[in-house]
Parts: structure tokens; sequence; C-alpha cells
């Protein structure tokens, strides 16, 4: 079993998931930013207990920067409400509002994606990203066939058209992660500006 | 049952508080961060008054033998119990009960009332200056629920260590569990006795149960007096019955826990180093017998340890129960004062699944 994890920096990104985590790990190596440590809180349920068990781990009190990062799903504005119960229930400081930090030990910022007014995840961003690939035709026409020889389409098709993306690329079957340290997504898309900017505020 | 405990001069405790306290505590940190010294706190606030509880402290940390002279006796006993060594603070240490009673005990180390005129040490009858030789004493005032205080003196001199004068009976009974000292055969055997003895349906307690889910084997227990020591016996279906002390370290150590709670009905047990001879296997089904037999006999638990597993194990067994009453506190040094966080359910749960350091 490996052993516990402590708090290793005085910034802490807590991440919704292990895509998200490895996606944004690689792009803060990236953007080149140092003395982040990311937290994986695990499902959209768990955050609220994992607030809680960072306050009380050793070291949080050398932190000063905490950022959290979740997906809007269909209702961005109750994603939002739901992460400040969360900081309310570890009582910590909670932002009016998302990638604005509010001042306190720590600083608090919170993040939605793929933003603050639309329904979506980081897939969605990803995909967005992409718009313009040749590749994303042909993913419509896949899914467009599919349809008409099968049906119906899946319910979740920003993963499904996710997955049929990098199934085109020359190395296929890598998750959402694993193609962001690959190099697939364009991080030179201003789709990542807001992003960026949220990390480099932590 | 204590609600939390507060601690001023004690070992190495400027001022620290723990609360809440729950039925069942479980102290973690680092080497050297104050476990032990928070159960020594704890027996001595339970021994209200009992100046003895002193030197048997200093027994469980290895002062098996006290020699030499005055002034290094008092050395060896004494100054070790004050924040940095410093004997000219005042210890205080008090305790909140569920009941919002609070009660407390403060140690001092105050002028003898008599002076040895002669043989003194370093001055003779002869000696030209006005000094004299008093001899110090440690006071110990307990502070009672009323306000009333009880003060007794231990007077260290050439007739030996003494209490003076005697100490009131404590308000609830209290053990300690150190960690290089196991209980002896024969006080396992007469804290069995204890409840075998009893006809009290209140106060009857099937340790044998409560065996057998370490031991499944296990058809009864009694005690057989083997070579003039009263030992407990286990039948496991053999052709005789052996004692439990030979049925492996767990089952042994899991048999003096549970007897050692059933006989502090009311009142408070401190374990220190609880994981000590216990595999990580069993560690689930040990936290839930002593989770029963604290509730069964209204005691309240605080142990020490430095084991993830004993953590999880805890967390796990609480869990699965229909009182969630543990608490995790984990001390931690933060700008040279010991501070002590806690963890309730939600946190400690999230903090495990999320493979956090809790120790």
């Amino acid at each position: 079993m490996p052993p516990p994890r402590g708090i290793t920096a005085a910034k802490q990104l807590l991440v919704e998931g292990k895509d998200a985590e490895v996606f944004l790990g690689a792009l803060l190596k990236h953007m080149e930013l140092t003395g982040i440590q990311i937290q994986n809180f695990g499902g959209k349920d768990e955050l609220r207990g994992f607030l809680k068990a960072l306050c009380v781990a050793s070291g949080f009190v050398d932190v000063i920067s905490l950022a959290i990062v979740r997906d809007a799903e269909i209702d961005p504005g109750a994603t939002f409400q739901s992460i400040c119960d969360g900081l309310r229930a570890a009582d910590l400081p909670i932002p009016e509002r998302t990638m604005v930090q509010v001042e306190g030990r720590p600083q608090v910022s919170i993040m939605i994606l793929p933003d603050a007014t639309t329904e979506g995840m980081l897939e969605t961003l990803c995909l967005r990203s992409v718009r313009d690939d040749p590749a994303m035709k042909c993913v419509e026409r896949y899914f467009e066939c599919l349809e008409q020889q099968v049906g119906s389409r899946p319910s979740n098709m920003d993963k499904a058209r996710l997955q049929a993306f990098l199934s085109s690329r020359a190395r296929p079957g890598l998750l959402l992660g694993q193609a962001a340290h690959r190099g697939y997504w364009p991080w030179g898309s201003p789709v990542f500006d807001q992003v960026k900017q949220f990390l480099q505020q932590i | 049952m204590f609600t939390a405990i507060s601690i001023k001069n004690f070992r190495c405790f400027e001022e620290f508080l723990i609360e809440p306290t729950d039925r069942v505590n479980l102290i973690a940190g680092a080497n050297n961060v104050g476990k032990t010294a928070l159960l020594e706190a704890v027996f001595l606030l339970l021994g209200t008054g009992n100046i003895g509880l002193v030197v048997k402290i200093s027994a469980f940390r290895g002062v098996d033998e006290i020699k030499g002279d005055l002034a290094s006796i008092r050395e060896l006993l004494w100054n070790p119990l004050f924040f940095s060594f410093d004997n000219k603070r005042t210890i205080q240490i008090r305790g909140v009960s569920d009941n919002e009673t609070e009660h407390g005990i403060e140690i001092q180390l105050v002028p003898g009332t008599s002076v040895r005129l002669f043989p003194g040490d370093t001055s003779t009858p002869e000696a030209g200056d006005i000094s004299g030789n008093a001899e110090p004493t440690m006071q110990l005032r307990y502070i009672k629920p009323s306000g009333e205080t009880h003060r007794v003196n231990m007077v260290i001199d050439q007739s030996g260590i003494r209490g003076e004068p005697i100490s009131l009976e404590p308000a609830v009974p209290g053990f300690f569990l150190a960690a290089r000292h196991r209980t002896t055969h024969q006080e396992d055997a007469e804290r069995f006795g204890k409840l075998d003895v009893t006809t009290d349906p209140d106060k009857a307690y099937n340790l044998l149960k409560a065996l057998k889910t370490v031991e499944p084997r296990l058809k009864r227990l009694a005690t057989i007096v083997s070579g003039g020591i009263p030992m407990i016996h286990g039948d496991i279906g053999l052709a005789r019955m052996i004692p439990l002390s030979l049925m492996g370290d767990g089952l042994g150590r899991l048999t003096s826990l549970l007897l050692t709670i059933a006989n502090a009905s009311n009142g408070v047990v401190l374990i220190d180093e609880i994981e000590n001879g216990l595999h990580h296997s069993i560690l689930c089904k040990i936290w839930q017998a002593v989770h029963e037999a604290a509730h069964r006999f209204n005691t309240q638990v605080f142990a020490t340890t430095h084991s993830f597993e004993c953590v999880r194990a805890a967390h796990q067994a609480f869990e699965a129960s229909e009182d969630y009453d543990f608490r995790l506190h984990r001390l931690d040094r933060v700008d040279d004062k010991i501070r002590a966080t806690t963890y309730d359910q939600e946190a400690l749960a999230a903090a495990i699944k999320a493979d956090m350091e809790v120790r």
C-alpha cells in the first residue's frame, strides 16, 4: 500500500477525477508553473468531505491558496452553489463568483468547466479546442451514421465525441489526461485562455 | 465522560486543549509530540489527588528504580513533569465532563514545611551562613467540581517517598495500560473473576463471545491456577484447556484490553500504542470488541497509535456500528506549540478515502 498523501505545497488545486488531475498536471507543466499540488477529490459528492479532511490535514495551516475545478454538468449555477456549500461546511472563505479569488487564509477560487454559464464538462472544453480539426468532421459523420444504423446516440455525447476524436490520433486508445501529456490538445488555442488565467492566479 | 481536557505546563505541553472528546478517542501523531504525555495527564487527573501516580507514570517510562541522594531523586521524579523542566511553573490539568462539570489538578513545588538541620548535604552546624536547608515539597491540589480543594504533599526525605495527607478516593475508576508494560496473568485473572462472580445481570459480560471474534475455536474460559499463578485458560477443542497467553499475542492483548475496560465501568481506560502485538488483519474486530465493551460498561477510552491501519480499522469498525462515538485526534507541533486537530466522521472518512495522512 503506498504511503498516505500529505500536503506538499502551499498552493492546492482540487480537481474532479483522474482525467482532470492528469490533464491539468500536463497544462501546469506546459505553462512551467510550479509549487501547486493537484489533489483529486473524487466525484462531485465527495468534495464536501474532502474539504473537511483537507482542513484538518497536517500542514494545512501553511496553505495560502486553494483552487477548485469542477464540471458544470447540466446546471453550472447549481454546481457553483454546491462547491460553496462544501466550502461553508469546512469553514473556508467563499468567493462571490467563479474565476475570482476571495481573500482569506487560504485564498479560495473556483473554476467551472467548460465555463460558468454553459452546461458541460472538461470534455466539452477539449472538444472546443479541436473544433476545426479535420478529424471532427469524421467524428460527426460517425455519429450520424450510428444514429441511422442503430437508432440512437450515446447518452453523453461529449464523452463519446472525445473518445472518437482520440481514436483518430496516431496513438489511439488514450484517455483525456493521457492525451494531454501526448500533446493532442492545442495549448495555444484561445479556448484554454481562461483555464490558464485561473491557474496563474492560484 | 470527559468532553474536553486542557493541560498547562505539563511535560511537553505549555498550553494545550483537546476537544471535543468522545467515548473512544484515538490519539495519533509523530514521535515525541506528546501522545503518551497526554495519557499521563488524564491519568493524573483521574487520580483526584493521588500523588503516588507521579511515581507510577515515571515507572511507565522505564524509571523502575529510584536510587541516589534526595536531590537526585527529586530531579528524577519531579523536574521532568514540568514544561521545559521549569519547576517554578504550576502544572494545571482540567477536565470538563459531559454533565458540564469541571474538575482539575494543580501541581507545584512549594517550600518545605520542615528544615533538615543535621546531618546536611552541604552544611555543617559550624557553617557561618544563615541559610537553612528547607526541603522542597511537591504539592498536588485537587479542585472538585464544587470548587472545594484537597491538598496532598509528596515528601521525599530520608524515610522515603510519601504522600500526606492521604489522597481522596478517585471519583471514577481509571487504568493506564502502558506500552512497555503488559498486564500480568494475575491481574487479568482477577479482573475476569470480578466479572464472573457478579450475579447482577447489568454487570455480566460475555468475554467469551468477544474473544471468539478473534479465535472462533474458543468454547469456554476458566481461571486455572498453574504453578501458583492464576491464569485464564481457554478450551479450543484440544485434549486440555490452554492459557490464553499461549494462543498468540493478539488474543492475550485483546483479553487484557476488554477486561480492563469492563473493570473501569463509568471510568476511563488509557492505552498506549494500542496496536502493539496486533496483526492488521484483526484490528477491525479488536475495535468492534473495544467499542462494544466501552458501551456496555460506559467506559471512556483514550488510546494512542502510530499505525494508519489502526486508524482505518477503528473508523471502519465504528462506521459499521449504530453509534459513531469515536474521534481521531492528531497532535502536531505548530510554531513550537503542540496542537490537537480532531477529525469527525465525515472528515476522517474523506481523509482515509483520499489516502491523506492522518497520523
